[in-house]
């Protein structure tokens, strides 16, 4: 799902202008509509960003809304805290997904099929409703609890949520699916010729895998491992039902200083920064993957 | 054999809290206790008793239906551009049309809520209109882009060559082509418009949609109320999934 | 063509006229908490004021004050909510902001039964209401009879309390009188979150969430819960105890806030019937608060929950509006982290 998925190669023959005519206007009539509807968010965002630059006492430009959240340690610990959330959800939800990535490639195709839609209604149901699902399995009453106090591993319920853990498990339990289908579809795309030699040439089948597969699979990893770590970081449903108030992340942040503290050119100022790192990180790791793309030899529009 | 269990558990992690809120919804007690001693479909009449849940489904609905809408014809005329022709500005046209996928939901949600805030022609329900038009606007466009690229231009022109004008030979050759894919943007359109829930949580004041209306009775009820309705709801995106198959092929979407 | 000009301003001078005319049957809206509280509303103002004036009264809930102050400000050119029932921290918000109007006093026959303190410009009292704490006496080992039971190691995760700007910073104010601070010296605040931390089970953002955590056995303990709250709780069993804890109890009053929306005068209207004497004893009695008016009888309802006048503690509102966004972020960085 990143950007330049969409971005199609060059319209070849399709091509309708003809040299030297005036430029074409059927074009730029049909993407009308849609510049239209983007020219909303990047108006929205325009405010948002002269927003963020008035000062305390509403005096414009000013950086202090930026100079206060860079000074505050307290302030950039929501950044950072949910920097190291969504990394280590990110790392956990490849080493789950991995298998079952795997897993999908080696069982026929009924069953490979039926854990695609099993994903797919997944990944279609609401998230909310995952959180919820999540609270009837970790909370004090929840049947982990359960299990564990009727077997008597504990005396009293433990806490599960409304804790970091708890935002961990939701932020791993949301990223699965798409962690799964983005190391899967390279799986599925690789040349089954290449284990294939490698196991003539006598290598065994662990070796195998450690050798050919697993560095063959790295983009899939990569591209999974960008998009969920965007979906991470910016999660706000996630820590505003499973953190207790206890596990504040960027998005919890912006709201409670824009809505609940009615501090909005601060809000304003954290979103901004949400947001050019956002970009900064998705450009930079997806140069980063087409170099790699090339280099592990996956064609560009397989992807 | 390991690589078996270790799917087989990953998967079962993932089933286990779909699972709970199955079983939970037919619970005749709002104790949650697992596996309930008593069924009962109690619950699911409570959904239909809760207002909240009838009119965030119908604000929802009808949000879904016209963001849908204006999104798919938004989109199909800029896969069309985007496809066929070659103009300066192509590829900025592509990465704006791609943007709101990328900017976080947070952002958009404040930004449009700060917005909203400063012009005098925008209503809250028209800013929510919107946010759902530009969170629609990149699945419609990718989807078709694909779908146009796999037709071919020359039956258009040999349409236009028998005499068709470009709109004939676009609705009576193209349009059949591609009215698969079409159909398959408007239901991932719908879900996408229909599940939002950060951005449009900014936004929303006392017109909830569902999720907004769900989200809200979790934080402040405690009865199965919402395992009933979760469970209809994943009926839905069953119906849902098996749609997209049919028009899709699930394989080609999921990747 | 002048008389096609003609007809159409005919017609829309009708349709004006349409619309006046459905305008007979006047309406406001009005901002306040649903629940038991709308609950109450509606039985004890609406529906007599309606039947003594004709003006309908529609109920907009609201999650929290400053969640609605938010949405109130996103909607200031097309206010459409008269009247807010809400805290001073807001209404001072909100006032900068330039969303309200000013109140009318000489309109309000009432005015007079208010104490000084509870009326002014933008703002008219509505009821007072006192902190105190809810428990379930089944799972806390003693009675709980003062705050600083709070902090006993007996109680370890088992305590809700709500976040740094719930009730406008009134949790973290009352932890500084409790260490012996003030509103302008809010360290001892602090010190004593610090000690309360490992008693904290659940940060609740609003009333409704903090009922739930408490009957659903999230936690054992609410500390911070009005009485009106508590109306709730006990229906979920007899298990539910509150008290009014030793040494003070926090209070405060809500007010109407009159909006910029487009029925104001009805709205006045409706602030003057709501302060009435006799509208004032009919809500309290259904959610336990103290009347703002001073000519209206206490609620026996309330008697065994309300401490004696001289044990309440006001607090300065309009003071801690200023500091609280420096609270809110001493006090995340003591509480949050787990």
């Amino acid at each position: 799902m990143t950007l330049d998925q969409a971005l199609p190669g060059p319209a070849g023959d399709t091509v309708r202008r003809r040299p030297g005519r005036r430029p074409n206007p059927v074009p730029y009539l049909l993407v009308l509509p849609a510049l239209l509807l983007v020219a909303g968010l990047v108006g929205a965002l325009l405010v948002l960003s002269l927003r963020s630059l008035e000062g305390a006492q509403g005096q414009v430009p000013s950086l202090a809304q930026y100079a206060r959240i860079a000074t505050s340690p307290h302030y950039l610990d929501h950044f950072t805290h949910s920097a190291w959330l969504a990394g280590a959800a990110t790392l956990a939800a490849a080493v789950l997904g991995y298998p079952v990535a795997y897993y999908m490639e080696r069982v026929g195709r009924p069953m490979r099929r039926a854990i695609m839609a099993f994903l797919a209604v997944v990944f279609f149901s609401d998230y909310v409703l995952r959180m919820f699902g999540l609270i009837l399995v970790l909370g004090k009453t929840g049947i982990v609890n359960r299990l564990l106090v009727w077997s008597g591993a504990v005396d009293r319920p433990l806490s599960l949520m409304y804790n970091d853990f708890g935002v961990f498990v939701g932020l791993v339990s949301a990223s699965l699916p798409f962690m799964i289908l983005a190391i899967n579809g390279v799986l599925a795309r690789l040349d089954p010729r290449l284990p294939e030699a490698a196991a003539l040439l006598g290598a065994s089948p662990p070796r195998v895998f450690w050798h050919v597969t697993l560095p063959l699979s790295v983009p899939g990893i990569v591209s999974g491992g960008i998009i969920v770590f965007l979906l991470s970081l910016n999660s706000f449903v996630t820590p505003a039902l499973l953190g207790g108030g206890f596990v504040e992340m960027v998005a919890t942040f912006i709201y409670e200083q824009a809505i609940n503290l009615f501090n909005l050119p601060l809000g304003a100022a954290a979103a901004m920064i949400l947001f050019f790192v956002s970009m900064v990180l998705l450009v930079g790791v997806n140069g980063l993957f087409d170099r790699m793309g090339r280099r592990f030899g996956v064609r560009e529009e397989g992807r | 054999m390991m690589l078996r269990l270790a799917a087989w558990l990953v998967l079962g992690l993932l089933a286990l809290p779909v699972v709970t809120i199955v079983v939970t919804s037919f619970n005749a007690t709002s104790s949650f206790a697992f596996p309930p001693e008593q069924w009962s479909l109690r619950w699911y009449r409570n959904v239909f008793d809760t207002p909240v849940f009838g009119s965030g489904l119908v604000m929802s609905l009808w949000l879904a239906a016209a963001s849908s809408m204006i999104g798919l014809v938004a989109g199909t005329m800029t896969a069309l551009a985007v496809v066929r022709y070659r103009f300066v500005g192509r590829g900025l046209v592509l990465s704006l049309v791609m943007a709101p996928l990328v900017v976080p939901e947070v952002v958009i949600g404040l930004s449009l809520l700060i917005w909203l805030q400063s012009v005098r022609w925008l209503s809250g329900n028209g800013a929510i209109l919107l946010l759902h038009c530009l969170v629609v606007l990149p699945f419609v466009v990718r989807i078709l882009v694909a779908n146009l690229q796999r037709t071919d231009v020359n039956l258009e022109h040999a349409a236009m060559l028998l005499g068709a004008n470009p709109v004939q030979a676009f609705v009576r050759v193209t349009l059949p082509t591609i009215a698969k894919g079409l159909a398959g943007a408007l239901v991932f359109a719908l879900v996408m418009s229909f599940h939002n829930f950060t951005a449009t949580f900014f936004l929303v004041s006392t017109q909830q949609t569902l999720p907004v209306a769900i989200f809200q009775y979790i934080r402040t009820e405690h009865d199965p109320t919402i395992a009933a309705l979760s469970t209809l709801l994943m009926v839905g995106a069953m119906v849902i999934v098996w749609v997209t198959d049919r028009l899709l092929g699930l394989e080609r979407v999921t990747k | 063509m002048m008389v096609k000009a003609r007809s159409v301003l005919l017609a829309a001078a009708a349709l004006l006229a349409g619309i006046g005319g459905a305008e007979a049957q006047q309406k406001i809206v009005l901002q306040s908490w649903g629940g038991t509280w709308g609950d109450a509303m509606k039985e004890a103002w609406f529906e007599p004021f309606e039947k003594e004036t004709g003006i309908q009264v529609e109920l907009r809930p609201q999650g929290s004050m400053m969640d609605a102050l938010a949405k109130l400000v996103a909607q200031k050119d097309r206010m459409d909510v008269d009247l807010w029932i809400t805290g001073m921290t807001p209404t001072a918000l909100a006032d900068e902001a330039g969303i309200l109007e000013t109140i009318p006093r000489g309109k309000l026959t009432n005015a007079e039964h208010l104490p000084d303190a509870l009326i002014g410009d933008k703002y008219v009292g509505v009821w007072n209401t006192i902190y105190g704490v809810a428990y379930n006496k089944e799972t806390v080992p003693f009675p709980i009879t003062k705050w600083s039971d709070l902090l006993d190691e007996r109680l370890a995760g088992q305590v809700g309390i709500p976040h740094a700007t719930g009730y406008g910073g009134k949790f973290i104010l009352l932890l500084g009188w409790l260490g012996g601070g003030d509103v302008d010296n809010i360290d001892p605040a602090f010190e004593v979150a610090a000690q309360l931390k490992p008693n904290i089970g659940i940060i609740s953002k609003s009333d409704p969430e903090a009922i739930k955590f408490l009957t659903s056995g999230e936690v054992d303990v609410a500390a911070m819960m009005p009485p009106g709250n508590f109306v709730q709780i006990r229906e979920a069993g007899p298990q539910f105890e509150f008290v009014a804890p030793e040494p003070f109890v926090p209070a405060n009053f809500n007010n109407f806030a009159l909006l910029k929306g487009p029925n104001t005068e009805a709205a006045v209207k409706f602030i003057d019937f709501a302060i009435s004497k006799q509208a004032q004893e009919e809500l309290a009695r259904r959610v336990l608060v103290i009347p703002a008016n001073t000519q209206a009888a206490i609620p026996e309802e309330l008697a065994p929950f309300a401490p004696p006048p001289e044990r309440l503690r006001y607090p300065d509102e309009v003071a801690i509006t200023k500091v609280l966004p420096d609270w809110a972020e001493r006090w995340d960085r003591v509480i949050q982290g787990r």
